[in-house]
């Protein structure tokens, strides 16, 4: 199974990740994880973008046809307003 | 940025009985570290290219008790209160349902209490599994002259960055706010991060809506990773040089648009950073310069008149911070 080099960036662009020997059978999950880590990003509801869709966590990325060099975004889910109360 | 520590920190929470409720680690300190990069980059200890290395972060004991969290990166060091966690406490009271959105923390004050607790970390760190080089791009400083958006001097302010708005800009927001007091709404905001020899200067000059695939009601804004990419790509088309500086949001009265009816205008007032806008915030607008304004209904005064508040980071902890509003543009 051929490995592969691929890039995840924030959704801003401040932190680039670039990931070296990278199976294709890795799922989504893992890789977010690992990712998420990396960059130390708050353990909210971040998920894995590729051409604009959000990619499923059990998905590997040879399914969601992930190519050597593509570019990944790592974004949150998250949810703003006056609901939550006060801080 | 990558944090190293010889402890492992660990958010417990209590209940009155003094009983563990939840605990969970943390493992988020990049505020810290941008606190620190951003500050030694300010004052020029630091040189803007964004290879500052990894950044430790360590307990600080006193009398056996953790006292302070001290970070410490490129050389320099820095020590932390330890409320400096507190935003984070507050948002796994709501993800982890410690809390519920509805209830608002007053009602669980003295019911729930959080503590840090560092652990020793046993043995070696978790080898990560990926080959992975994170690289920390520069803060986007760019050296031009106040002068040339029509601010002839920065406001003085006691915060280690002068937050400029541009009067058309606010004037615009605050109509969006204005019309809409049926559902939160936001905005990305960009302009530029400028400096000068004495200063830097968040100079907010744009907006993008943040529209696609988000749901709202008058008193959330879900955001998806699909609004963030929608956002960014947008950004993108329109080629501008302005970077991206944070958001804007409303926060509707609870009685909606029947608020306007109550003459004179009550005394409710919803402009305020919610435990909510603080994830927000962390999670996606996390850059020390980044920042966040609030429209909402003051006291006293119509809901189709909002009020403003703008908040952002100081000191690894989003705060209310100033702000002053110019009339001018990119010359």
């Amino acid at each position: 199974m051929q490995t592969m080099t691929i890039e995840v960036a924030d959704w801003s662009r401040s932190q680039v990740a670039e990931l070296a020997d990278i199976p294709p059978d890795m799922t989504v999950g893992e890789l977010l994880d690992e990712v998420q880590e990396a960059m130390s990003l708050p353990r909210d509801n971040f998920h894995l973008l590729h051409d604009g869709e959000k990619l499923n966590r059990s998905a590997t990325l040879q399914e969601i046809g992930v190519e050597p060099g593509d570019e990944l975004t790592i974004a949150p889910e998250v949810s703003a307003g006056n609901r939550s109360g006060r801080a | 940025m990558k944090h190293e520590s010889s402890h492992r920190f660990f958010l417990v929470f209590r209940d009155t009985s003094g009983a563990t409720v939840h605990e969970e680690e943390v493992t988020d300190f990049l505020a810290l570290s941008h606190d620190l990069a951003f500050s030694a980059v300010r004052s020029g200890a630091l040189p803007n290219d964004g290879n500052w290395g990894g950044a430790r972060i360590e307990p600080v004991w006193e009398d056996g008790k953790l006292s302070r969290i001290a970070a410490s990166l490129a050389g320099r060091q820095k020590t932390y209160d330890v409320s400096v966690i507190g935003d984070q406490a507050r948002s796994l009271f709501l993800a982890r349902g410690l809390l519920k959105p509805e209830e608002g923390e007053e009602e669980k004050e003295g019911l729930l209490t959080w503590k840090l607790e560092p652990r020793e970390r046993d043995g070696q760190a978790r080898e990560r599994k990926l080959r992975m080089s994170v690289t920390q791009r520069p803060y986007p400083l760019v050296r031009r002259a106040l002068s040339e958006f029509g601010i002839q001097r920065p406001p003085a302010t006691e915060e280690p960055t002068s937050l400029l708005v541009s009067a058309a800009l606010l004037a615009e927001l605050r109509e969006s706010a204005a019309n809409c007091l049926e559902r939160e709404r936001a905005d990305v905001l960009t302009g530029y991060l400028v400096q000068e020899p004495e200063n830097i200067s968040i100079v907010v000059l744009g907006r993008i809506p943040a529209e696609v695939d988000t749901t709202s009601s008058v008193a959330h804004i879900s955001f998806s990773p699909k609004t963030f990419e929608a956002v960014r790509k947008e950004h993108e088309r329109r080629g501008t040089d302005q970077v991206i500086l944070g958001w804007a949001h409303n926060h509707p009265p609870p009685c909606k648009q029947e608020c306007l009816m109550t003459v004179p205008a009550c005394k409710t007032e919803n402009v305020f950073f919610s435990v909510a806008d603080r994830c927000v915030h962390r999670a996606s607008f996390g850059a020390p310069y980044m920042v966040g304004l609030v429209f909402g209904k003051g006291a006293i005064r119509r809901a189709d008149d909002p009020l403003v508040r703008a908040y952002g980071w100081r000191d690894g902890e989003v705060r209310e911070r100033s702000y002053a509003v110019f009339v001018g543009g990119v010359k």
